[in-house]
């Protein structure tokens, strides 16, 4: 134990400063310090906060360009993108971290992408009728498959895939009811929805119960 | 590869009962011989060694978790994760001191001998549609040396991670545990066993009747949501306090914690109260609202300081749960409040009248009634996650000025194979300063955590106590 020659008070030997005045201890001895001195740790967290902030710079700077030049359309889409690319490769949760729930939420980010570039260009309804479906389609397939090659180690991470599963269906029923222009990428969108839905009740429908349970505390 | 037939025949028994996958089952067997091979060193025959670690010891724990098996959040619980960000969360420490350096591969046995019977403990935190809950997950846990900071964030994001940690460092175990999976009470009673458990393994069985059996069942009532025991008041208490004064403004922040251990004789902490005629307790958070008036000099607003005080409700209501069950009295004084004994007078009526089994039974119950509202209960938990965090800013952080949290006495029950207990704190993003007082034996650990450059808080804590004639010596995060 070391008295610091400053404040008089009697302080543990590792303290290169006293912790009360700040004052420095020459009779310090890092070795008998009550704790490590820290190792440097989560890169990952400090590349993500690098990445933010160039999507919100590259946001920020192409509004006010775009703004000044008469292009306003051209900053949502750069926002609209810029949230794609966060949802992709940036967004992280804070429990149980799922690659599919990544997939499926960068699979919207990129509908919303599409359908902002239709709306704001007037060009027909190429989006909402074959490109957003096709997008929605590969992220549902591909999002299944994952889901069926490792339900084992990941046995909770269904509910992404069923949410996208009703939204498609649910999109295919308005076409039938005459609400929404049907044509063929909803077609098949809505159909392997249904197929994998049905499937994934066959085969994992133990599993999935058990999970459903604990998600909905029932 | 063990040294004789002897050891391994021994090890495969130990492990025919673990159904994990290869990998787990290589890192038990490893670490059952580094056992081996420490009490080779310590010069123990074949039979002794089998004597020592026990047949049972990892019973039948070590296989796939029933998949019906998970745990809600208790009342209290279901905030923490949802504060949770990226870099802070709240989480706290217990560490036993010991008489000599810790052996880890002692500890590490000592662990997975005593984590079946607090099957709570082995869970993750996972995303529920309404709320969060606990899912059980069956691996190897290891110990660590530690290499952070105290209380340092750690990711609960990955599959099969469990809430909390077990470190060691020099003569030091410290247990960190995310607050969602239990408070104070469960946590020590864990360490507590451990270190029952590690002793035993080193040769020095402990007679600490008051712990949990390890080879006995979990109960039922150690897993319970003591909360569900609220019974209906005609009023509840509101959870809104006004807005206190924050001790930080003015002054620097550093980047990292400051963590001070104010290490001093239990006698002369209960003397110095005696003296005063008032509580360990009382005495103590008279120094925290002089530390608060100390760094909070250039703050202008005339917001009150307030120091929560958390209380353990099993005093109240009887219960053998080992998760959540703490409420908390909120002490108010304007600022300029002279210390003295008109500041300790005060503090005790407050404290008094906060913690009359009227006002916590109310309390118990509005705590309960916002976790079981339906409207809460039905908001999916995205939404959740966005306007409870905000919620979460202004009622639990924002109205408080410090916190002193007072685990009481530890029973003294390891002798001298350990000296003394500490109790951490972790800051979370918006709080100032926690405070902590733990004791045990004839030593009593009053630990401060905070984050200001200079340290007023401290100076003042430390002039407190001197003038109250408390020896003390200081230990902490070195600079």
């Amino acid at each position: 134990m070391n008295t610091c020659r400053s404040c008089q008070i009697k302080i543990g030997e590792g303290f290169k400063k006293c912790p009360i005045c700040g004052a420095l201890q020459p009779l310090c001895d890092r070795n008998a310090s009550l704790y490590p001195v820290a190792r440097r740790r989560g890169t990952l967290l400090f590349w993500r906060k690098i990445g933010i902030g160039l999507l919100l710079l590259g946001v920020l700077s192409s509004a006010i360009v775009n703004i000044c030049v008469g292009g306003a359309p051209w900053a949502v889409y750069v926002l609209l993108g810029a949230y794609a690319a966060y949802e992709i490769f940036l967004s992280l949760e804070t429990a149980e971290i799922s690659i599919i729930r990544r997939i499926v939420s960068g699979g919207y980010a990129v509908a919303f992408l599409l359908f902002g570039i239709e709306r704001f260009t007037h060009s027909g309804t190429w989006a909402r009728e074959i490109a957003i479906p096709m997008v929605l389609f590969g992220v549902l397939t591909a999002s299944a498959a994952l889901y069926a090659s490792a339900y084992r180690k990941f046995p909770g991470h269904f509910l992404p895939v069923f949410g996208l599963c009703f939204l498609s269906m649910g999109w295919g029923i308005m076409g039938i009811l005459g609400i929404w222009t049907i044509r063929w990428p909803l077609i098949t969108l809505s159909s392997t929805a249904l197929g994998v839905f049905v499937a994934a009740l066959i085969i994992f429908h133990r599993r999935i119960w058990a999970e459903l349970r604990k998600k909905l505390h029932i | 590869m063990p040294s004789s037939p002897e050891k391994s025949a021994f090890l495969k028994e130990l492990l025919s009962e673990v159904r994990l996958p290869k990998k787990e089952t290589r890192a038990l067997g490893e670490d059952f011989l580094r056992l081996f091979a420490f009490y080779e060193k310590q010069g123990l025959a074949d039979a002794e060694i089998r004597e020592r670690i026990g047949e049972g010891i990892l019973g039948s724990f070590y296989r796939p978790a029933n998949k019906n098996e998970w745990y809600r959040l208790d009342s209290a619980a279901k905030v923490y994760p949802l504060s949770m960000t990226h870099t802070h969360m709240t989480v706290f420490r217990v560490s036993a001191y010991l008489r000599e350096k810790v052996e880890p591969a002692v500890l590490q046995v000592a662990l997975h001998a005593v984590i079946k019977r607090f099957p709570l403990f082995s869970t993750a935190v996972c995303r529920g549609v309404f709320w969060h809950y606990f899912d059980a997950i069956r691996r190897r846990f290891p110990v660590r040396e530690e290499s952070a900071p105290p209380c340092s964030y750690f990711s609960l994001g990955r599959r099969k991670t469990p809430c909390f940690q077990v470190l060691y460092y020099k003569d030091r175990v410290s247990l960190e545990i995310f607050h969602a999976l239990t408070d104070g009470t469960g946590a020590m009673v864990f360490l507590r066993t451990l270190i029952r458990e590690y002793l035993r393994l080193l040769g020095k069985p402990q007679n600490a009747s008051s712990l949990p059996d390890i080879n006995e069942n979990p109960r039922e009532e150690e897993r319970e949501n003591a909360f569900a025991k609220a019974q209906k008041q005609e009023k509840g208490t509101g959870f809104m306090q006004k807005m206190a004064l924050q001790p930080g403004r003015g002054h620097l922040k550093r980047k990292k914690d400051r963590v001070l251990h104010f290490i001093m004789p239990t006698e002369a902490l209960r003397r110095a109260a005696k003296a005063r005629g008032v509580t360990v307790t009382v005495l103590l958070t008279e120094s925290i609202f002089r530390g608060v008036q100390a760094s909070a000099e250039k703050a202008k607003d005339g917001a009150n300081m307030q120091v929560q005080i958390p209380v353990n409700m099993r005093k109240f209501y009887p219960s053998e749960t080992l998760r959540n069950f703490s409420l908390y009295a909120v002490i108010s004084l304007p600022k300029g409040t002279e210390a003295g004994d008109g500041m300790r007078q005060e503090i005790s009526r407050q404290l008094k009248l906060q913690t009359e089994r009227v006002s916590l039974s109310r309390m118990l119950f509005s705590a309960n009634q916002m976790a079981t509202n339906p409207l809460v209960r039905v908001m999916p938990l995205t939404l959740k996650n966005f306007v409870l965090k905000k919620v979460y800013g202004i009622l639990g952080e924002k109205v408080l000025s410090a916190t002193l949290s007072n685990l009481g006495n530890v029973e003294a029950e390891f002798g001298e194979d350990v000296r003394f207990f500490d109790f951490v704190l972790g800051r979370t993003s918006k709080s100032n300063i926690k405070c902590t007082l733990v004791s045990y034996g004839e030593t009593s650990v009053f630990t401060v955590t905070d984050s200001l450059r200079k340290n007023p808080f401290g100076k003042a804590v430390c002039r407190s106590l001197s003038e109250m004639g408390i020896p003390f010596y200081i230990e902490g995060v070195a600079e």
